[in-house]
């Protein structure tokens, strides 16, 4: 038996949110600080064991075969480390934030950072959970939370937004759960690893891995918005408290992924090789939808919310090409996305707090008045866009890489379609990112000074250490990534290759 | 001897499921729900008495006797109710309790 | 398995297996709860001295009802349980409400009970004994299965138990009796006498083992019919109370498919549901009696946001809401996906698939009603309020911490329900007292 490490990860924000939640009444704002030290406990233990990898197991209800592990390997440090990361520096972005947007209420702060601490515990369960059921119910428990926090704390018609939230993507879980009932019928047992080992073994009819994988994938895609799929996570994504948003759109929808390669593509490798091609095509339209819609946003959040799908995009498009170096991209973007995306949506709720507005065409000529924030917010752009130094860079490098290998791959000649959608791909995807990234700097804050932008200067220092410390890390993991890619690489290749 | 009460018994059902829905007084209710009951009794005490010739089994006849004093509670308890409902409503007729859309 | 006394066809006795152990357990633990929360929620009737009788024998005809090992026992309980059940329906007699509702389901289920006992007259008549094991044993004939009378029989039991459980068409009283009770009364009906009604169609399994064909088919149509007009009126409701009432209707028609499939699978999984059912909606009841005992209003416009001002038992209110709508983590949540997976054993897809959507609709509305009572706005013209007393908060503080504590660590419970799933189709051992002598 290891020692508890990971479980602690995930319990203690649990276990101790009806604590945050009693305290609050008395610590009021400093409450904040409470959870802070609490998920920087968390953090601490994942990036302490996330050198080597580590497992374990508890026995939870033996009758049915179901047990609760904890799996940190290449393709989960990643992930987990992400979300620790950012929720850690977003509880204390929150402090200045919820005291914008609440006043003084104290017990106002005690169920935000309840709510906070159960959301966080249920993503990093997620990316940690070796059991399908378990990967179902922190699932689950990161929905709740969010769904409560949005509808309590968002803006405009937050109620409804918050219901449409919870509606796609319960109706999406319900699906994957479908999917993982089915699953349990085909292999008889829930464990991630004995399914994979099962299902390779036995081999099961095409079709019914058809219609499993099909239920499996639609589920996940919900919640990562892809194209057809995506109708809530503007409105989400714009309305709600920006440190969610500075969640949810880096952190929470691109856990999809995690799952779609950790289980769909492990269970079903034979439906993305049948069709790899569709699932690049139906890639290449949500890069472009995105980014077009992003460029007709006068909204700095729904901008942002349009550009996430966009860059779900560039993911769903390295998963689709199903090489090694594709895939490897596709998490490098995750975590690129993770730390400019958050940077960015945490600079638009500085815009809320100083300047009163999200609108683009009421903002103009902040770079006078808060230079660093200006600054900060040009990375994070350029790091969407891929501009070398920044990880973003090397993730979208390797995703095309990884594409234009796909193409070539074929002995009987080169794949033309293929070869086109690829082209395509990669010369629209990089110019409509940077378009709309520089677009939006130069709009908010260049050009002459605006109403709104003469009253405002820099934040106070809580809300702009956060940004600095994951600019930081955006730049140094961008010059030197290859600490990522060897913890990365060796599993991506064992799922390819295995197939 | 078995057959004829075994009728009579059957017509009893009938006749108070017809008067179970036809009759909209309370108390004509009530004893709707007394006959059905007395009907179930007179089985009971038949099968007891005559399904093995020359043999009374004790437990069946029990059964009908605690059916008869359950039948007293269940009737007293509706009673009491009818009575609350006419201090209420001011009538005993169950088409004018209508404010429950059930 | 405990039998009392040790063999007789003769004698009344009482049989207590696993099945009734799963029935008895939140039949306490709901009573428990309920009997504390009653101490102030009942602070200012009269008539109190009356009104904890009338509760202690009402558990005491449940617990019987469930150990019954023949149909005399079953019947004396039965009716002990009927009575003093209309009588703390119709407690607050002197407003409308109480009156008319107590009235409806008095002459409903009376009558459900008279065909009942006509019912086990002619079973009586077929098999000679009253015996449940000794029924078991006289009808294992498969020539039974046409006989006319037998059928009859068995459809005036299914009248009898169906209307006891509200399966629908039979469920009319339902809606109006459970909300006029006082609601630690609501809690007890709809938390667990409900079930008394599953338990008499579980038993069937064990009685007329030949008609399982039949049995399973007749149950599964009516479980359909039931969640849906539970789940669809619920949505309408704009009284709380109303509206855990129809979803109780909707939670027995879960109940009645997971029996009505009949494997250990799905009948252990049905009756893990009889459990978690019976926490989450005697909390819920308890939880809606203490906004309304607040606010004098079940309204749900009126309560809107007042989970924002009383906040403890919002919270209790949200547990209570978020486990019976399914969500994981808590227990609603193990029981239905056990129902699905049993389902799904059976290849019977069709049936999940209404079953999923149904959980669908239930997730709507229990949704709506935890966004209205906790986080609008409370309105303007909201009384004061002030927090629940202290033993209506610990009543509901027992339902809510088993919710949470069996949707953590169901592994305990869900092995003692296969036990009892594993004992409702085993006859043998069912049987074997009265064959040892």
């Amino acid at each position: 038996m290891s020692l508890p490490i990971l479980i602690q990860s995930v319990l203690i924000p649990i276990l101790s949110a009806p604590l945050v939640y009693m305290l609050g009444r008395k610590l009021s704002y400093n409450v904040g600080w409470l959870a802070f030290a609490i998920l920087s406990y968390s953090t601490a233990l994942i990036l302490a064991v996330s050198g080597a990898g580590y497992i374990e197991s508890y026995p939870w209800i033996p009758g049915m075969g179901w047990s609760i592990g904890f799996k940190l390997d290449g393709l989960s440090i990643p992930f987990a480390s992400n979300v620790a990361i950012l929720s850690t520096v977003i509880a204390i972005y929150s402090m200045p934030y919820m005291k914008h947007r609440v006043g003084d209420e104290p017990e106002d702060y005690g169920s935000y950072y309840a709510l906070y601490l159960l959301y966080v515990a249920g993503m990093l369960g997620t990316v940690l959970a070796t059991d399908l059921i378990e990967f179902y119910i922190f699932y689950e428990l990161m929905l709740i939370p969010s769904y409560i926090l949005i509808a309590r704390w968002g803006y405009g018609e937050r109620e409804r937004i918050a219901f449409m939230y919870f509606l796609w993507t319960h109706v999406g879980a319900l699906i994957l759960l479908a999917s993982i009932t089915l699953v349990y019928w085909i292999t008889g047992t829930t464990s991630i690893e004995g399914v994979k080992a099962m299902l390779r073994s036995v081999g099961i009819p095409f079709t019914l891995e058809v219609g499993v994988a099909v239920a499996m994938i639609i589920g996940f895609l919900v919640k990562i918005a892809v194209l057809g799929l995506h109708i809530w996570l503007p409105h989400a994504h714009a309305e709600a408290p920006t440190p969610i948003s500075a969640l949810l759109s880096p952190a929470m929808i691109g856990i999809g992924w995690y799952g779609v390669i950790r289980m769909a593509l492990g269970f079903f490798p034979r439906f993305f090789q049948v069709y790899s091609l569709p699932l690049a095509v139906w890639a290449f339209l949500t890069i472009i939808y995105g980014g077009l819609m992003a460029l007709s946003q006068d909204d700095m959040k729904r901008l942002l919310a349009y550009s996430s799908i966009s860059q779900m995009g560039y993911m769903f498009f390295g998963v689709a090409n199903l090489s090694i170096v594709s895939i490897l991209g596709s998490i490098l973007i995750y975590l690129s996305h993770g730390l400019c995306k958050a940077v960015l949506f945490m600079v638009s709720g500085i815009l809320i707090h100083e300047a009163g507005t999200r609108r683009i065409s009421e903002l103009g000529g902040l770079a006078s008045r808060m230079p660093i924030t200006t600054i900060v917010a040009i990375i994070g752009f350029l790091g969407l866009a891929g501009v070398p130094p920044l990880l973003g860079f090397w993730g979208e490098l390797y995703i095309f890489l990884g594409s234009i290998y796909t193409v070539l791959k074929p002995i009987g000649g080169l794949d033309t379609i293929r070869f086109i959608v690829s082209i395509l791909t990669v010369t629209s995807a990089v110019t409509l990112t940077a378009g709309y990234g520089l677009w939006t700097v130069k709009r908010v804050f260049f050009e002459e000074i605006s109403k709104a932008a003469e009253e405002s200067h820099e934040p106070p220092s809580l809300m702009l250490a956060p940004l600095l410390v994951l600019a930081v890390l955006a730049i140094i993991l961008g010059i030197y990534p290859t600490i990522l890619m060897n913890i990365v690489s060796p599993v991506i290749e064992g799922l390819i290759l295995a197939s | 001897m078995l057959e004829p009460i075994i009728l009579c018994s059957v017509a009893l059902i009938a006749v108070a499921l017809y008067g179970f829905y036809s009759k909209k007084h309370m108390i004509k209710m009530i004893i709707s729900i007394e006959i059905l009951i007395n009907a179930a009794n007179i089985l009971i005490v038949t099968f007891g008495a005559y399904r093995v010739p020359g043999y009374v089994e004790l437990l069946p006849q029990s059964l009908a006797i605690l059916s008869i004093s359950s039948a007293g509670g269940v009737t007293a308890v509706a009673l009491a109710l009818i009575l609350a409902v006419y201090r209420v409503y001011g009538t005993v007729d169950v088409r004018k309790l209508r404010r429950l859309r059930g | 398995m405990l039998v009392y006394p040790a063999s007789s066809l003769l004698h009344s006795s009482f049989i207590v297996d696993m099945v009734s152990v799963f029935f008895i357990l939140p039949i306490l633990l709901v009573g428990l709860a309920s009997s504390i929360y009653s101490t102030s929620y009942m602070s200012r009737d009269t008539g109190l001295n009356s009104y904890y009788t009338l509760l202690s024998a009402m558990i005491l005809g449940m617990i019987g009802v469930v150990s019954a090992g023949d149909f005399f026992t079953f019947f004396l309980f039965w009716e002990i349980m009927s009575i003093s059940s209309y009588a703390l329906v119709a407690f607050r007699k002197d407003r409308w409400e109480p009156v008319e509702a107590g009235f409806k389901y008095l002459v409903m289920s009376s009558a459900g009970s008279a065909l009942m006992l006509s019912g086990i007259a002619i079973i009586y008549g077929i098999a000679g004994t009253l015996n449940f094991a000794g029924i078991a044993l006289a009808t294992r004939t498969p020539t039974l299965v046409s006989d006319p009378w037998l059928i009859l029989a068995i459809s005036f039991l299914i009248v009898g138990f169906g209307i006891k459980a509200a399966i629908a068409p039979m469920h009319t009283w339902l809606p109006d009796a459970h909300p006029a009770a006082p609601s630690p009364i609501s809690s007890l009906l709809s938390g667990v006498m409900i079930k008394t009604g599953v338990y008499g169609l579980l038993r069937f399994y064990i009685l007329f083992q030949p008609l399982y064909a039949y049995w399973g088919m007749t149950l599964s149509i009516l479980a359909f019919f039931t969640m849906f007009i539970g789940n669809l009126t619920a949505m309408l409701q704009t009284d709380v109370k109303r509206l855990l009432a129809y979803s109780s209707i909707a939670q027995i028609g879960y109940v009645t498919f997971a029996l009505s499939i009949g494997t250990v699978q799905s009948i252990s999984a049905g009756l893990l549901h009889v459990f978690n059912h019976a926490m989450m909606k005697g909390l819920l009841f308890m939880a809606a009696g203490a906004l309304y005992h607040a606010t004098g209003s079940r309204d749900i416009s009126i309560l809107e946001g007042i989970g924002r001002r009383m906040k403890l038992t919002g919270v209790l209110f949200s547990i209570g809401l978020l486990a019976i709508a399914g969500i994981p983590g808590l227990n609603g949540f193990i029981s239905e996906l056990l129902i699905i997976f049993a389902s799904i054993r059976c290849e019977l897809y069709l049936q999940t698939a209404i079953l999923i959507t149904n959980f669908l609709i239930s997730v709507a509305y229990y949704l709506r009603l935890l966004q209205r009572i906790m986080l609008r706005e409370p309105r303007s013209d909201l009384p004061e309020v002030e927090e629940a007393p202290a033993s209506m908060i610990a009543g509901m503080v027992i339902l809510a911490t088993l919710c949470v504590a069996i949707g953590v660590y169901p592994g305990l419970l869900i092995s003692m329900a296969e036990l009892a799933g594993r004992a409702a189709l085993d006859i043998g051992s069912y049987v074997a007292p009265i064959l040892g002598g």
